[in-house]
């Protein structure tokens, strides 16, 4: 039975939208869709208020006034199929409202309930939320892959953002480039990576694919493995790179000057110079790339990829002033003169004092790294420990095995399963033979005679507090000794602001430069910040998107045109590729013997362009594929309905969303007061049909309502879609024809040209044009 | 709270909690076992009352929104001399066979009647599309329908 | 067994039986609602239990944690499996010991009671308590398996992480046989191999037998409290609201039958549901425990029990030219349902199925059944009407085959009335096609052949079956007479089938009075139970109800000469000499009964010294006036009518007649090659449309020999039911599964869908009555045997020539058709 509530009977709609203002309420009208929702439990957060709008005075009416219908939103359904006015000349209005449910049903319903309905999948209603759906605050769609011969034919629609897209810093909209995979469109694949990552080529090669983690499919088999897809597109946009690195057309006649030439630097560079701005980057090493080129391994991330990808910045007109001397010949205040705009995309480089016994006997893992050809020829010993549990730290001891060492021990602070490099990083570590050795801490470099033979750990029992603040708590009792003639440090980098100097300040917290949340602009107008100069050492895709951010931030700042920032727009319709997913099985980089694995050459290979398209059928495309059930929403669409509400009017079709968990866009107090309709012109005629399982109770298989003998016919279809469809090319097909036959038969057709039906719905399309048919002719009789 | 029904034409005052229905509320508060809880979806029809003159769902309306309602009950009905030939008719052509949706359909009959005292088989039909008998004795209600018709409006 | 007036044929002349619109005896109380089932049971001071139900359809509790739920304000009881009391708790669906336990940690099925139950003061807080007790369970996930053809697959997950031991009286199943989630039964007639060598043809196809829902309209519930009559020693249990006798809960109490009270008669649909429920079990437990009266009802969305698992049978027939089969090869895969459940009928139902009804003498019957997690079944007897159908869609492809008649191919199939060599056409079938093809307009056409005005594909179908007889039930008759009327004392139940109506109709035909003066005193004491295999039993309790008349009859003539010889004193007001009797003088051999006066009365002198007594001597009387006329039954001298005097003056004594018996043997329990006497017939004609998939049945007939028609309008009405239930099946009703997690779908009356009344198409319907029945009259069951799976299907075979398995949604009719 239903749980308890509080009960409020409204006399006012503004009492109602008071009380549904104040949350954890819901509104009580016919009560047909509620008090079964509420019955079963199925939705996560039960109300504790319910508000009764019955009990608003002037709510229920249907009268004509100047040429438009009004009905009350609190109208029957029953009131509204009897009326003889809406019979007469709203007839498929009439005729939908009569076609809903079971009579008793019709003399509870109201209009307004009808049209904001929950959704009726199998799904969402089990009882209890045993299906946290996306509809639910969950991320996934059951039925996509489940039981689905009444859902969709025309695709899903987001809710909200994809986890994978959410997980990624950069915020690429991953399963809009795999559909173009899936699609042929590689074109497509490219620019839509390349709105928020201007170097797929390289990030694909060195990112933690925090997407993959987050993939719905990791808890059933494998997540879709968007590093390889992300990879062949970025081979692809490299082999065709006179396409995505043009010059700008038109110069915009600013100068920006960009410190750093590292992955956020690079970034911004090339957003800035497609919006057609003179873009220089100063950096002080003699090539391009940063830690791309200086710090990553070149069997992760070949150096020629770093440079060609530089050479292509460099024909989109970009200017690279390399080897300079930052903060010393280049001043701040020079830049900030003589640039529009100026960004810092330093990066942190330094090395950080740890403060522990023996310290500076240890050698700086970024140091190592970067200078790994000084290292050759066996000089890194045939022990050595490694300290930290980052990707940097899995870089380090790797490229120490392949350097030669016999043995590789690391260690880290955090326990295993806590480290924060990536588990695909961790792996290839474990792979090589580094012995990992989780959860200690450092306690000082033993050495005998100026030799170093060992650091002593110390049990680390804890990283943060209970406030979630970093920090560790050791046993001081519990101590050992790890053998090793070298010891790395990865435990961390340190950003060296060196170049700022006492008349030249920017406002900083914790050694970092301070930024605006959305520009990146540091405390000075017109000098931004991007990368690990702002958030501290992180990810190179966080990079990337620091530098995409600070070139909006720039790009408004100096008011020419940007690029957006937010990338995905879920407004339109998504698909899978409904046998492709049904391969469990992710697909893997071929690499390299384990024998044949060096430290200048790359491990693995990309993907043919073919496996990337099998791997991007394996993307779900998680999204909703329950469809709007609601009998008078085709019939108030096709007759060019307005949704009057408490706060605006809407016309029908803007009327209907995919939300959480509602089928509208109606805000949290919004309420819907009353349904306007254009009496439409004499000579016109409107019909409704409904196919549903019986004849009665049933909810539509397909519904489908047309306006036509009118200059611009309207067609409305239902249940085929997650919102009420509006048929534009069935619409165009009818445009100024009679209606026979033939066009019948097209304008079916064309209402199903663009479907993507599920494994199981593809018999609705069949039916849905079959229906549209039949209703066009039967408005001939 | 406590609520006032005009329930069978008498004014009857019912203590409820907010989150009982109007079926649960006739049943446990008063005993009447009329408007039967089968679905409790708002589908089968079995707990089909009147109220304000529609004919409606016991089981999908809450008991604290009928406060100052008229609702009538299958009892209410059959009180009435009056829908004796309703009743009379069910029991005549067996419209029915367990028994336990029955209710539901009378009420939707009387309903039905009230608005429509010359009914067609297919509006019979029509009046009863949300009333689910699991047994099946469809046919035979709107024949006792008709049957009923014939002697009340003699 | 004694006959005592003849089984069959003496009866020629029918008053009462077969006469249409006698109402039901409790109809009144179910119209107005008056009629309390066992959900309606509403007490003073009652409590209501729940169950915890399973969110997984495969899953063990490892530890649960009640003590915030025991807290909660309003909760009187909880108790869990590892409770003593629960442990000792249960019996099998038959009677007997408890087969496993009660309530477990652990659950194979998605809602089934599991871990504990919850006793509160109102349904929402037992609801609130189990929401908490769900939150601090911990529960072991185990894959379930919810397709039988995924479950017989080596290395699939294996079903039952717990298995229990069936107890199963009927079961052919075996434990020694168990593989994995397999077992296997086999059944083997004859040489089919050598079957299949005298064939022309040979022909596979599937069928599949899709699982679809119980019946039971009520949501099934209990109430149970405990009583000290004060006058009486002990304790006294009530029970209320069951599917299965109160003597089956009373005893598993410890409590005598003669103690266990159950007021309540109406039981709702209840179509061979012989499963007790676990609600009706406990609540007596929880009633002790708690001193109070305590209900528990089950949801709708708890009632979507199966009326038959799923099935997938592979068929091979072979056949000669002319259309006589020679092999029967059936390979079934079937869900081997519920864990301690009645297999009865799932393995080698074919006993009594269609194949021995043919002429072929080489058939072979195997069988997987699999362990699933869906099976839900409290349900028996329902297998072998349905399983009729494989034979069915044979006979419709050797038609297409063959281009001729269905019709004609199953006559030609048809073992005679003594023996499957017996090539003679049964009397009952003759007589049940040739009325079914006029019926129908019969003109077979081959598949595709046929288009309707409008453009659709029209398909024709036929089918026939056995009627199966209950005979092994022997009913306890008990009839009173008293004051006039007579009384038929009886427990019940009220199952929607008329039973008791009837008996009552047979009553009053061999009684000769009216159906009014046959009074039913419903009581939870009395022996006779008119149920016991559904319509079926209708007429088997009427057999031996007849016997009981027959005593009965005996008595009251015997009762009659006696008074009218030794007139009894007269009531408390009667005054003056006794009336003189028209019956004095007469035997009981020269005297019979009529409902009413057979011919003007006799004048008969008043006595000197006054009027006539009350309660009225037989013929005019009374003060004065025109006499009344006598509306009454009488008692009557056979030789001359007009000496009569009313039954209740005739007889003042009480008389009680009592009879236990059973009607002789079903000739289809005798064995193979005598299958065959009452019969029955079912059509339909369907339209499809080739352009949405949907599919209209245009109507059913129905021409079926029920030997004898008792009472046609619950007849009538049970056949509707019938075919209604096949249109369900066949068109719209559908378990819906999440194959990952085994979860029920669609378990509410709006995704599981039963036809309404926009739906159901007509049902033509004649009946042919050659009672060749072993009932009463001749008479046998009729309804439950035309229940099938696939007379829509070989219709729409006959409409388009393809298959589409049930249900015959569009989405499948237009795959069949290749529109998709």
């Amino acid at each position: 039975m239903l749980r308890s509530f509080e009960h409020k009977n409204a006399k006012s709609v503004n009492e109602a939208a008071g009380v549904l203002e104040l949350g954890n309420a819901a509104l009580i009208a016919g009560g047909t869709d509620l008090l079964g929702t509420l019955k079963d439990n199925i939705l996560p957060d039960y109300p504790g208020t319910i508000v009764n709008i019955k009990t608003i005075p002037g709510l229920e009416y249907i009268k004509e006034e100047n040429g438009t219908l009004k009905i009350g939103a609190l109208t029957k359904l029953a009131d509204i199929a009897a009326s003889p006015t809406v019979q007469r000349k709203y007839t498929a209005l009439a005729q939908a409202a009569k076609a809903v449910a079971t009579p008793h049903l019709r003399d509870m319903g109201t209009i307004g309930g009808n049209i904001a309905q929950l959704p009726r999948c199998w799904y969402f209603r089990k009882s209890d939320n045993r299906f946290p759906c996306l509809r639910k605050g969950g991320t996934e769609c059951f039925a996509a892959t489940g039981e689905n011969r009444y859902h969709s034919i025309l695709g899903g629609w987001k809710t909200e953002t994809s986890q994978c897209t959410a997980a990624c810093p950069a915020g690429t909209d991953i399963p809009k480039y795999l559909s173009q995979i899936r699609a042929g469109d590689m074109d497509g694949a490219a620019e839509t990576i390349m709105k928020v990552n201007p170097m797929p080529m390289l990030t694909s090669r060195v990112c933690a694919h925090f997407c993959q983690q987050e993939c719905n499919r990791c808890q059933k088999d494998e997540g879709v493995q968007s590093g390889a897809t992300e990879r062949v597109v970025g081979d692809y946009i490299l082999a065709n790179a006179d396409k995505f690195y043009k010059a700008p057309a038109k110069e915009t006649g600013k100068t920006i000057a960009i410190i750093g030439a590292g992955p956020a630097g690079m970034s911004a560079a090339f957003y800035l110079r497609k919006a057609g701005n003179k873009v220089v980057i100063y950096d002080t090493k003699p090539e391009a790339g940063g830690m791309l080129r200086y710090a990553i391994p070149a069997y992760r991330l070949p150096k020629d990829l770093v440079a060609k990808f530089a050479s292509l910045l460099e024909k989109m007109g970009i200017e690279f002033k390399l080897g300079a001397k930052i903060g010393d010949e280049i001043k701040p205040s020079d830049l900030e003169k003589n640039y529009d705009a100026v960004l810092y995309a330093t990066g942190a480089w330094k090395r950080p004092v740890l403060g522990f016994s023996g310290e500076d006997l240890a050698i700086f893992g970024l140091d190592f790294l970067v200078e790994v050809k000084n290292w050759m020829d066996g000089k890194v010993g045939q022990e050595v420990v490694v300290m930290g549990g980052g990707n940097v730290a899995m870089d380090v001891a790797v490229t120490a095995k392949r350097l030669g060492a016999k043995k590789v021990k690391l260690t880290c602070l955090e326990t295993r399963d806590k480290m924060p490099a990536s588990g695909e990083e961790v792996a290839r570590a474990i792979e090589e033979g580094i012995e990992i050795d989780p959860g200690w801490g450092l306690s000082q470099v033993v050495s005998e005679n100026g030799k170093i033979v060992g650091l002593e750990v110390k049990r680390c029992l804890s990283t943060v507090d209970a406030s979630g603040r970093f920090n560790p708590q050791y046993d001081e009792n519990d101590k050992k000794v790890l053998t090793g003639e070298n010891i790395l440090l990865a435990t961390g980098q340190g950003i060296d602001l060196s170049y700022l100097d006492e008349k030249y300040q920017i406002q900083l917290n914790r050694g970092r430069i301070v930024t605006d949340e959305d520009s990146n602009e540091t405390s000075r107008p017109g000098v931004f910040g991007a990368g690990d100069v702002v958030n501290g050492p992180a990810t190179v895709i966080g990079s990337v998107a620091s530098g995409h951010k600070s070139a909006n931030g720039i790009s408004r700042y100096l008011g020419v045109d940007y690029f957006s920032y937010a990338n995905a727009s879920n407004k339109e319709y998504v698909f899978f590729d409904t046998e492709g997913t049904k391969n469990p099985i992710g697909l893997k980089l071929k690499e390299l013997d384990a024998a044949a694995r060096a430290v200048d050459k790359e491990d693995s290979m990309t993907p043919e362009l073919s496996e990337g398209v099998t791997e991007a059928k394996r993307c779900l495309n998680c999204a909703c594929y329950a469809v709007n059930p609601s009998d008078t929403a085709p019939a108030l669409i096709a007759l060019d309905a307005k949704i009057v509400t408490n706060h605006r009017t809407l016309a029908a079709e803007e009327l209907f969303d995919v939300n959480e968990p509602s089928n509208t866009v109606l805000g949290k107090d919004e309420i819907i007061t009353e349904i306007q309709i254009p009496q439409p012109p004499a000579g016109s005629k409107s019909a409704f049909t409904k196919l549903a399982l019986r004849k009665s109770i049933d909810f539509p298989v397909v519904n489908v309502a047309v306006l036509v003998g009118v200059e611009k016919p309207r067609i409305a279809l239902n249940a085929i879609a997650p919102k009420p469809y509006r048929s534009l090319k069935a619409e165009a097909v009818l445009a100024g024809k009679t209606i026979d036959e033939a066009t019948a038969t097209a304008a079916g057709e064309a209402a199903v040209a663009d479907i993507q039906p599920l494994a199981a719905t593809k018999y609705k399309a069949q039916i849905a044009k079959t229906l549209l048919k039949r209703t066009l002719l039967g408005t001939t009789e | 709270m406590t609520i006032t029904l005009n329930l069978n034409g008498k004014p009857t005052d019912l203590d409820v909690k907010t989150n009982y229905t109007l079926q649960e509320a006739l049943q446990f508060k008063l005993g009447l076992t009329g408007a039967k809880h089968m679905c409790n979806k708002g589908v089968c029809g079995s707990c089909t009352v009147i109220k304000d003159g529609r004919a409606v769902l016991s089981c999908q309306i809450l008991a604290v929104e009928c406060d100052g309602s008229t609702v009538e009950t299958v009892e209410g009905i059959a009180a009435q001399p009056k829908w004796k030939p309703l009743l009379d008719a069910y029991c005549k052509w067996d419209a029915m066979q367990c028994g336990y949706c029955t209710p539901g359909f009378v009420v939707s009959a009387k309903a039905l009647l009230d608005s429509n005292p010359h009914p067609t088989e297919d509006e019979c039909k029509e009046a009863l599309a949300g009333n689910i008998c699991i047994c099946g004795t469809y046919p035979r209600h709107a024949q006792a329908i008709l049957d009923a018709a014939l002697v009340m409006n003699d | 067994m004694a006959d005592l007036v003849g089984v069959n044929g003496q009866r020629t002349e029918f008053r009462v039986v077969g006469k249409p619109n006698l109402p039901g005896k409790a109809s009144m109380s179910l119209a107005t609602g008056v009629a309390k089932f066992g959900i309606d049971y509403v007490l003073p001071d009652m409590l209501h239990a729940k169950f915890l139900r399973s969110p997984y359809a495969n899953a063990k509790i490892i530890s649960m944690d009640i003590s915030r739920a025991k807290a909660l304000p309003g909760v009187a009881d909880i108790v869990t499996w590892e409770d003593p009391e629960l442990k000792n708790l249960g019996g099998s669906p038959m009677g007997g010991p408890p087969s496993r336990p009660y309530l477990d940690n652990y659950a194979d099925q998605d809602g089934m009671e599991v871990g504990c139950i919850v006793v509160a003061e109102d349904e929402d807080i037992a609801e609130e308590a189990l929401r908490l007790i769900l939150q601090d369970t911990k529960w072991e996930v185990y894959d379930a398996v919810v397709d039988p053809n995924k479950g017989r697959v080596e290395g699939s997950p294996i079903v039952r992480q717990v298995r229990y031991t069936s107890f199963d009286m009927f079961s052919s199943v075996k434990p020694e046989n168990q593989k994995g989630n397999v077992n296997f039964a086999t059944t083997v007639q004859g040489d089919v191999d050598e079957g299949f060598k005298q064939a022309d043809h040979i022909i596979e196809y599937e069928v599949d037998l899709p699982a679809f829902c119980g019946h039971i309209p009520n949501p099934p519930s209990s109430v149970a409290w405990w009583t000290k009559e004060p006058y009486r020693d002990g304790e006294w249990l009530h029970v209320e609201g069951a599917v299965q006798r109160r003597d089956s809960v009373g005893r598993m109490y410890g409590v005598s039958d003669n103690r266990t009270v159950q007021e309540g008669i109406f039981q709702g649909g209840k179509y061979c549901d012989w499963g007790m429920r676990k609600s009706q079990e406990i609540t007596p437990l929880l009633a002790k425990r708690t001193g109070r009266p305590v209900r528990c009802a089950q949801e709708r969305e708890d009632t979507f029990d199966f009326l038959m698992n799923e099935r997938f049978i592979n068929m091979k027939i072979g056949f000669t030219n002319e259309g006589l089969i020679t092999a029967i090869d059936d390979f079934s895969i079937a869900d081997g349902g519920i864990q301690g459940s009645s297999s009865f009928g799932t393995a080698n139902d074919q006993g009594y199925g269609p194949y021995y009804t043919t002429r072929c003498l080489n058939i072979r019957q195997q069988m997987e059944i699999v362990d699933t997690n869906t099976g839900k079944m409290y349900l028996s007897g329902q297998h072998c009407p349905f399983n009729w159908d494989t034979l069915t869609v044979g006979l419709h492809i050797i038609a297409e085959k063959l281009n001729k008649d269905v019709i004609d191919i199953a006559k030609m199939n048809l073992h005679g009335p003594d023996s499957q060599e017996d090539p003679r056409v049964v009397p009952s079938f003759e007589a049940c096609i040739e009325t079914g093809k006029k019926l129908m307009n019969w003109e077979w056409h081959q598949a595709g052949a046929k288009r309707l005005p409008d453009g659709r594909l029209h398909g024709a179908s036929f089918r026939y079956q056995i009627c199966p007889r209950h005979a092994f039930s022997g009913y306890d008759c008990q009839l009173e007479y008293r004051g006039g009327k007579i009384h038929l004392p009886t427990q019940g139940p009220i199952t929607g089938i008329f039973a008791v109506e009837c008996n009552a109709m047979i009553i009053a035909e061999e009684l000769n009075v009216e159906y009014d003066d046959v009074i039913v005193d419903y009581d939870w004491r009395n022996k006779f139970t008119p149920v016991g295999g559904g319509s079926d039993g209708t007429t088997a309790s009427g057999w031996a109800m007849k016997e009981c008349c027959a005593k009965l009859k005996k008595m009251i003539l015997e009762q009659a000469v006696k008074e009218a010889e030794n007139p009894p004193a007269g009531g408390m007001f009667s005054f003056g000499p006794p009336q003189p009797n028209p019956l004095k003088g007469y035997t009981v051999d020269e005297l019979d009964i009529a409902h009413k006066p057979l011919a003007e009365p006799k004048p008969v002198p008043a006595p000197p010294g006054g009027p006539g007594g009350f309660g009225g001597p037989g013929g005019p009387g009374g003060f004065g006036g025109p006499p009344a006329p006598v509306m009454e039954p009488v008692v009557y001298v056979k030789a001359d009518p007009s000496l009569f005097k009313t039954l209740s003056s005739a007889v003042t004594e009480t008389l009680v007649a009592n009879f236990s018996g059973r009607p002789p043997a079903a000739i289809w329990s005798l064995g193979m090659g005598k299958m065959l006497d009452t019969m029955n017939t079912a059509y339909c004609e369907v339209a499809v449309d080739e352009e949405t998939g949907v599919v209209e049945i245009l109507r059913f007939g129905v021409v079926a020999d029920p030997g004898k028609v008792i009472r046609p309008t619950s007849l009538e009405s049970q056949i509707d039911q019938v075919m209604y239930f096949s249109q369900g099946c066949q068109l719209f009703e559908e378990f819906i599964y999440d194959d990952a997690t085994g979860l029920r779908l669609n378990n509410n009356m709006i995704e599981y869908k039963k036809p309404t009344v926009m739906d159901v198409p007509r049902v033509d319907k004649h009946f042919e009555e050659t009672r060749s029945g072993n009932a009463v009259y001749g008479a046998s069951g009729v309804s439950h045997s035309m229940a099938n799976t696939h007379l829509v299907i070989c219709a729409i075979y006959n409409a388009t020539g393809v298959w589409v398995q049930p249900p015959a949604t569009p989405d499948k009719v237009l795959a069949a058709l290749g529109k998709i």
